[in-house]
Formats: C-alpha cells, structure tokens, sequence
C-alpha cells in the first residue's frame, strides 16, 4: 500500500514537472517564419545541437576555400577571415592553428564555441522551438535510478505476493509501469519541441537536399550558403557525393557517441556528434529521435 | 511590396529555395490553381509556406469558361477552397475554353468573337463570381487560329465582357505578340480598346518559333517586342501587377532575377515618364 502511494505521489510529481518546467507552447501556436537571412548554425543547432553547429561552420568556411578538408585533415588555406566573419568563424580558424583532425576541432573549441551558441540558445528557448535540456549527469542517475527501482520492485513482488495476495502484486506492477513510462519519457523527451520540429520542417520543405546539392554545383553556390544550408537541414553526410564530400568524410558523426568530457551529454549537447535528436520531419533519414535514448542507439543512424 | 507595379513571376519549384533566400527579389508569386487542387500533405506543405511568406496570387487554366456546357462546380469548388487558403487579392482564369460537348481538349482554345460567346462567357463568368468575394479576372490567350464570323475585335469583345461582369483583366502581352504574329491582330489596338481600370495584372513571357508559328511556350528570355507592349500597358495601368513567366527552359535564378529587375526599370521609367494629370 505504501509503495503504491509513494509511486501515485512520485507520478503525480513527474507530470506536474512536464507540464511546467518542460512545457512548449501548443502545435497550434504560428510558428515563426523562415528569417531574413538565413542562418545555417542555428539550424543546425536546432536539429542536432552544438556538434552539427560547428560542422556547419566548418563546412561554410571550407566552401569559401579558407579552410581545406582532405583525408579526414582540416587545414587553413591562409586565406584570412574577413572583419565580418563571427564568433564561430573565428573559433574554428583559431582552433585549426592546433587541431588537424574534428574530432580535435571540438576539444579545443568547445568552450568559446559554447560561449557563442549561448543566445542563439536562450533564444530559441524563449521562441518554444527547444526544451530545456536536463544535464547529462542528472540524467545518468535518473536512468540508473528507474532501473533499480524496477530491479528492487520484481525482487520484492514475491513476498508481497506471499503476503498480501495477487492483487497487491498486480497493483505495484501497474503503478510501477506507469511510473517508468513517464519517468523515462520525461528523460528521453527530445530537446526539439513540436514547434521546433514544424519549424525546421518549413525549411526542409522549402530547400529541398537535391535543390542544395543542385546549387553546389554553380559557381554562386557560396553567396547562397547551399553547403552550410545543407548540412544544418540534413546533417554531414548529405555532403557525400557533393565538392566537398571529403568534409562529410572527415567529420562524419561517429557509429557510437564519445561526447566530449564522457558520456554523451544528454540530447543535443553531444559535441562530436552522436546524440543530437533528428527533427523526425521529412528529410530526414532518423525518424526515431531520442526516444531510444542517447546513452545507445543514437548514434549511427542519423544524419541522412 | 513597391510603391510602383509591383513585380512578380509564375512560381516554380525549381525556384522555391531562391525565393525564400531572396524574398525582396519578387513582390509576389503567381500561383497556378490546378497544382494545389490534390490536398496532399506535399502539397498542402507547400501551399502553406508559400502562402506565409509571399503574397499570392492564384491563376488557374481549367474554368473552360467559354463553354457552353457551363462551369464544373466541383472544379470549381476546389478553386475556391485554394482561393480561400490564399486569401489573394484577386484570382484568375483564361479566356478560353478547355472542354467541348463533354471532352477534355487539353488546350487553352479561343473563344469566337461573336455575341453568342459572349452570352455563354458572361453567364459562365457570372457563375463564379457569385461564389466568391475575391475580385476575378480574366486572361487573354494565344491562338494560332481565329474562328470565322467574328463580330468584333478582339478589344471590344473583351471591353464588353468587362462591362458585363464587371471582372478584372489580365493582360499577357507575349500572347498578343503571338497573335500578332498569328493572326495580324495588332497589340496596341487591343491594350487601347481593353478598359485600363480593369488591367489588374500584366504577364510577360518569351515564346518560340515553330516554322513560322509563334509558340506561347514560355521557354525563352521576354524578346523586345513583348518589353515594348508591356510599357505601352504600364503606360496605361500603371499599377498593374508585372508578371514573368517562365516555365520551360528554365534558365539559373539570376537569369529570371535580371529580368524581373528589368520590368522593375521599365515600370520605374514610364512612371517617371508620365506627365501629372
């Protein structure tokens, strides 16, 4: 009877918590329109978080030939940076003064990059497009905790079976169940919102992946940003096959997240890649989002 | 939006990312109906994002309002709902007729000068004007024949359709340069004859050459002979909606965007040119 009232009271506590500290505004909300002009990080900050962010800043200078990728080595041109070039721009041209390879990038622009990515978060918060994202070792110990929890409640079931009848047993299952549905569901949730989703889906709609890779090949291709474009809709490897395929080659999202500092950093935080969630909308090739959890199946599978 | 014509092109997909990169570089789009008649998810996606976005305006080819058999009213049904969608400032449709004694002809085919078609025109256009609030308005077509028996001009006929129903025009200068060609009708006669306060939009387009018949295929960049008709029309509808058209052929976006500056120029020009009243 105890445990039931302490699960009811626990479940209680999480919906109140996903109904105000995670709550986004309705699908029904209009969501902002494509902005003027366009801004290749912040979709690729959306989509995946701050590992596709730096990819598409690489890719923007890589297609402006200030840096060059070839054999999984990312390298100045000495070319300089121009006086209007920002904060990332700059990050990854001084970060490549010592890094040779991206996942080294990463390491060593994490914090100014960080730095820099932070209004564009707040603000895509503020504009319901993202969740607040739980820290990654809050989410670590949540996991593990929902876990025992269900280990100590079918190691317990036996003699509360013995003691108190099949009801009472029938009871703890169901309330636990439910319990960890939304104890998980409310650690899994994906960063991206439903408006967040609807609103990188209006840009895949509009700039269709063939439509980009089209415009790859004119020779005004950098004054429209098609390749950074493409890699914040569609993810690195929509570079395959494309001038700057070897860019897709070298910073190709690992087949098992590293993320950097251990661990993987929760949705969207990963830095080298493999636990952004997908938009789950058209065009992109990860249709599960997070909902298998970042800490496993994440990683391969995204970036079509 | 200008505060002179404004200046647009006939939507195309392959075109749909420069839009949306570049949305100073039209003032509006032309939409055509029959594209957004199937509700798919695709096309509905589509509809909705260009709709918020740009303001549309749409044109659709399959009214056949110049049959007898009167208007499909589930055809028409579905151009409503689009229309409503669309919220434009006015919708449009051709003067012509695409269906005959119940057979699709898959054309846009002129309409006979006489009086009886213009019963049959003005009734049809009646029909759909009492469906909606939204201004409609009507296209000259091309054609590579003329009907025997005509009982006026080309000009007066649609000066009395206009007077009749009260609908809007939509002046395709590259089709009276084909006719021109076609037929010998002269262009200035009819833009003089055609009442100027019901020129709401202007198309211009290229055509081609097929042995010696103009083909309005909108395949090719606006020839100066269609430049010249449209500033005699700006002249005289000077805020017209200028329309480009392009729709086979289709050249790089800066290609379609130095022509859309053009009829800018050309608009800006003539207005400056126009003596105050």
């Amino acid at each position: 009877m105890v445990f039931a009232i302490v699960t009811t009271l626990a479940l209680a506590t999480l919906l109140a918590l996903r109904a105000t500290y995670w709550a986004t505004p309705r699908d029904d909300d209009s969501i902002p329109p494509i902005p003027q002009p366009i801004d290749p990080i912040e979709l690729a900050y959306l989509r995946r978080g701050p590992g596709d962010a730096v990819r598409v800043a690489a890719v923007a200078l890589a297609e402006r030939g200030i840096i060059r990728i070839a054999d999984d080595v990312l390298s100045t041109t000495g070319e300089p940076l121009g006086s209007r070039d920002d904060a990332f721009a700059n990050a990854i041209y001084d970060g490549l003064r010592v890094a040779r390879t991206f996942p080294e990038l990463v390491k060593i622009i994490e914090l100014p990059f960080r730095a820099a990515l932070e209004p564009l978060d707040r603000r895509l918060r503020e504009e319901g497009l993202l969740r607040r994202s739980i820290p990654a070792g809050m989410q670590a110990i949540g996991t593990l905790g929902l876990v025992l929890v269900g280990i100590i409640a079918a190691v317990a079931s036996r003699p509360i079976g013995a003691r108190d009848g099949f009801f009472a047993v029938a009871l703890l299952l169901t309330s636990l169940t439910a319990f960890e549905i939304v104890a998980f569901g409310t650690l899994m949730r994906p960063r991206l919102t439903r408006r967040g989703k609807r609103y990188l889906a209006q840009f895949q709609t509009g700039f269709p992946s063939d439509t980009l890779r089209a415009s790859m090949r004119h020779e005004r291709a950098s004054a429209l940003f098609a390749a950074p474009l493409l890699v914040g809709l569609y993810g690195i490897s929509a570079l395959a096959a494309t001038p700057l395929s070897a860019a897709a080659l070298a910073m190709r999202r690992p087949r098992r997240s590293t993320g950097s500092g251990g661990g993987c950093g929760g949705c969207g935080t990963g830095w080298s890649g493999g636990c952004g969630c997908c938009s789950g909308s058209s065009g992109s090739s990860c249709g599960s989002g997070c909902s298998s959890g970042c800490g496993g199946g994440c990683g391969g599978g995204c970036g079509g | 939006m200008s505060a002179g014509s404004p200046v647009g092109m006939l939507f195309r997909k392959r075109y749909l990312a420069d839009h949306l990169r570049d949305r100073e570089g039209v003032d509006f789009l032309e939409l055509c109906t029959d594209h957004y008649l199937d509700n798919t998810p695709s096309v509905a996606d589509e509809l909705g994002l260009l709709v918020k976005h740009f303001t549309c305006v749409p044109h659709g080819i399959d009214l056949s309002l110049g049959s007898r058999d009167g208007i499909v009213e589930s055809y028409l049904d579905d151009v409503l709902r689009v229309v409503e969608q669309i919220r434009p400032p006015w919708f449009s449709d051709h003067l012509a007729f695409t269906r005959a004694g119940g057979y699709e002809i898959g054309h846009l085919a002129p309409i006979p000068l006489t009086r009886d078609a213009l019963d049959t025109l003005a009734r049809n256009v009646a029909r759909v004007t009492a469906r909606t609030r939204v201004p409609f308005a009507l296209e000259n077509v091309a054609a590579t024949f003329a009907f025997p028996h005509a009982e006026m001009s080309p000009g007066a006929f649609v000066r009395e359709l206009v007077a009749r129903t009260g609908c809007g025009l939509v002046i395709d200068v590259a089709n009276l340069a084909c006719d021109e060609i076609n037929l010998g009708h002269a262009p200035e006669a009819f833009i003089d004859a055609v009442p100027p306060e019901a020129i709401v939009q202007v198309h211009l387009a290229g055509a081609h050459d097929d042995g010696g018949i103009a083909v309005d295929s909108h395949s090719s960049p606006v020839p100066p002979r269609v430049w010249q008709l449209l500033e005699r029309v700006v002249d005289v509808a000077p805020h017209a909606w200028l329309t480009l058209e392009r729709e086979e052929a289709l050249p790089p976006y800066h290609e379609i965007a130095r022509e859309l500056d053009a009829a800018r120029a050309l608009a800006a020009r003539v207005r400056n040119g126009r003596v105050p009243a």
